[in-house]
């Protein structure tokens, strides 16, 4: 765990001394720096979603064509999976990474800005730039909260309210992050909510709750890096043009598909078609005559009005259409 | 998507919310190290750690049992020995050594803010829960006369009248006050976690001078001739002068000085948090000159203060073992007891070192390891042969 604290716990200390011994205002950098690095990560973890969120139709007919035989599903399953290029955990590879983050945060938040002699005697040894030493031990007061400790909601008034708040935005930026970015899956042919929509709607309900308890069972520092770390992922989404802000606040624009990176021998990923739902996407069998004279690039249906992706998704479309 | 792969990602995600709510609580360390001193006539080692409260016979290492006003020992309701131990009526957690405003009271400051006076002799809390301290306590105070001297973990040092437990004077420090301050005639000298010592009158608490030494000052100065030696956290040794706070000399170390630097036949002895171990003296023109200096523990550092002996110097690391080093060299001297200078914790707090005594029934003098474990907190090692001697366990 070393490998991981040494260096964020440097970094803390480094971004504390160049921001006036300010140690929120280190978390938020840190932060908007983790989200910055971590950003390739994010993209492919939408892409993932995104190609996922495309062979639920494929997949919903080989569930119906062996509910009886599992095995086969499963075979079938993965054979679908292979010949797309989809590695259908590849959303949640990113959130794992970034679990050791929230571990390393939390961990360098407890020993950076350490209350009492057993905290601070373990930070010896982990500042890796010369000279920090000069801003040991660090101020871990903030609005009359510890930064290392939860939210204490015996305090006097103005300090609960700022206690009680962070776990609430926390709560309220998590929801929104979900909210905004979460795929929306298309309903099954007799109206019912299909899998991933159930699945969906259950994350975006448990994950801001999860959040919460987070928020107020651990540091107040860990809540302030939650909700910078939230804004900056809505930013981020926002700008890619992945939030769908009509789905939260009914108007807005929606978001666009991004380009995945197939791989060279596999096949482009079904194009799809809100409209008509799964019957419009194309069969596996014929799928591979949809491939783009490139070979890994998919033809995606482009709900943000890209005129030339949509064209090519149309005629993609069509192939399929004239392949059955 | 199969059910198996379902199962497999709804297991992945509850064994990573696992994994980040067990790396998340709120690791579960004490605030300090035990506190060590001797107490009474004839002496007893007292030991203060966490919730542990003990009277320890220096000569076996059992604990002390209570005895009544004739000298018997006193028994409990089922007839068994009963042995010296302190029942609080509200929780509490305690890291410093005592002070005795009068033979038979003590006083003892808690890590929740409440300062209790204690009958030695019958172990009775004399004033129920305590009188309220304004800071968490984690340092060993200081009697001054009548001035029960303690310095808090947060940013301040008070004076309160040692039989009344009234607050006399407050000085503030910004930062917490870590280690016990140093009384010189009637001055306190008061180092601080704000890089800052301090020195301070005893009566008014009027400060008499100050000294930046840039890095957190975690430990009690020596005085020695009218000079001050002191390590920080900026991994520097300085010699001070007592009357003004000038530094006269400073001395880079490879890491963190937590330690208070022993002195024997003009060499200064010190450890850091990097595992080195410093032998240092005063050349013609004041500065400090390095006779040898010695990586022995790489792994975790020292935090202790070195013992010094006639040919050795003992030194107790974080590592979990008891040095023996030679005192002209600073070489370790080989383990002659079959891993015995190993111990159960880490060694964090100042060890003791008792010489040979009838009053103590000591034939050879023993130093006394104290450690963060519970089956270890206090043992007595033989001097001369590193031997263990007992263990003091809870």
């Amino acid at each position: 765990m070393d490998f991981i604290l040494n260096p964020f716990v440097t970094l803390l200390t480094f971004l504390y001394s160049v921001f006036g011994n300010n140690m929120v205002l280190a978390i938020v950098v840190f932060t908007i720096a983790v989200r910055f690095l971590t950003y390739p990560l994010t993209v492919q973890q939408l892409r993932s979603s995104q190609a996922m969120q495309k062979l639920q139709p494929e997949l919903k007919k080989l569930q119906e064509k062996h509910k009886n035989d599992r095995e086969k599903l499963a075979q079938e399953q993965m054979q679908l999976y292979r010949e797309y290029g989809v590695n259908p955990v590849g959303g949640c590879l990113p959130l794992l990474i970034q679990f050791p983050i929230f571990i390393g945060l939390y961990q360098a938040i407890i020993h950076a800005l350490a209350a009492t002699p057993t905290h601070l005697i373990d930070l010896s040894g982990r500042l890796l730039i010369p000279g920090l030493d000069g801003v040991i031990p660090m101020q871990n007061m903030w609005l009359g909260m510890d930064l290392t400790q939860p939210p204490n909601l015996a305090a006097p008034f103005p300090t609960l309210l700022i206690g009680i708040a962070l776990p609430v935005l926390t709560m309220v930026t998590t929801w929104l992050q979900f909210k905004l970015t979460m795929p929306t899956p298309q309903p099954a042919e007799d109206g019912k909510p299909n899998q991933m929509q159930a699945m969906t709607q259950s994350m975006t309900t448990i994950m801001p709750l999860m959040y919460g308890f987070f928020a107020l069972s651990f540091s107040v520092g860990l809540s302030i890096y939650f909700v910078v770390s939230n804004l900056v992922g809505i930013a981020q989404y926002t700008i890619m043009g992945r939030a769908n802000y009509k789905a939260v606040f009914g108007f807005g624009p929606e978001p666009r598909d991004l380009q995945p990176r197939n791989k060279p021998d596999s096949k482009a990923l079904p194009a799809k078609n809100e409209s008509k739902g799964p019957e419009t996407v194309s069969g596996r069998a014929n799928s591979s005559r949809s491939r783009s004279s490139n070979g890994n690039r998919a033809n995606n249906g482009n709900r943000a009005g890209n005129a030339n992706r949509a064209s090519r998704s149309n005629r993609s479309t069509q192939r399929a259409k004239r392949s059955r | 998507m199969s059910t198996k792969l379902r199962r497999l990602r709804l297991v992945a995600a509850l064994m990573a919310v696992l994994l980040l709510a067990s790396a998340c609580v709120a690791l579960p360390l004490e605030a300090g190290w035990t506190s060590l001193s001797l107490v009474g006539d004839p002496a007893r080692i007292f030991l203060a750690y966490s919730d542990v409260i003990a009277l320890i016979n220096p000569s076996n290492g059992q604990a002390v049992q209570l005895l009544d006003a004739n000298g018997n020992v006193r028994l409990d309701s089922e007839g068994n020995p009963r042995v010296w131990s302190v029942e609080l009526q509200t929780a509490a957690t305690f890291y410093s050594a005592p002070v005795f405003p009068d033979p038979d009271t003590m006083l003892m400051a808690s890590y929740e803010q409440r300062v209790f006076q204690i009958g030695l002799s019958d172990a009775r809390v004399l004033n129920g829960e305590g009188a309220e301290l304004p800071g968490n306590v984690v340092s060993d105070p200081v009697l001054a006369g009548n001035r029960f001297i303690v310095g808090f973990n947060q940013n301040s040092v008070s004076a309160l009248d040692a039989e009344n437990l009234d607050t006399l004077w407050s000085f503030e420090t910004e930062r917490g006050v870590w280690t016990q301050p140093l009384l010189l005639d009637d001055t306190v000298l008061i180092p601080t976690m704000n890089h800052i010592l301090h020195a301070v009158n005893v009566e008014t608490g009027v400060e008499r001078w100050s000294v930046d030494l840039g890095g957190a000052v975690a430990s009690t100065p020596l005085h020695v001739g009218g000079d001050l030696f002191v390590g920080t956290l900026g991994r520097r040794l300085f010699r001070i002068d007592a009357r003004n706070g000038d530094i006269l000399a400073e001395y880079e170390t490879q890491g963190w000085v937590w330690c208070t630097p022993a002195l024997a036949d003009g060499v200064l002895y010190l450890a850091d948090l990097d595992g080195y171990v410093y032998a240092l003296t005063i050349d013609s023109n004041g500065a400090f000159e390095e006779l040898w200096r010695r990586q022995v523990a790489s792994s975790r550092g020292i935090r202790a203060t070195p013992i010094v002996t006639e040919d050795t110097i003992i030194v107790g690391a974080r590592d979990r073992v008891v040095y023996w080093l030679d005192r002209s060299t600073g070489a370790p001297i080989a383990d002659g007891q079959d891993g015995q200078r190993a111990v159960a914790g880490e060694i964090l707090a100042d060890m003791l070192l008792l010489e040979p005594s009838e009053s103590l029934n000591i034939d050879e003098p023993v130093v006394l390891v104290s450690t963060n474990s519970r089956e270890e907190l206090l043992i007595a090692f033989t001097v001369d042969t590193g031997r263990r001697e007992w263990t003091f366990r809870r």
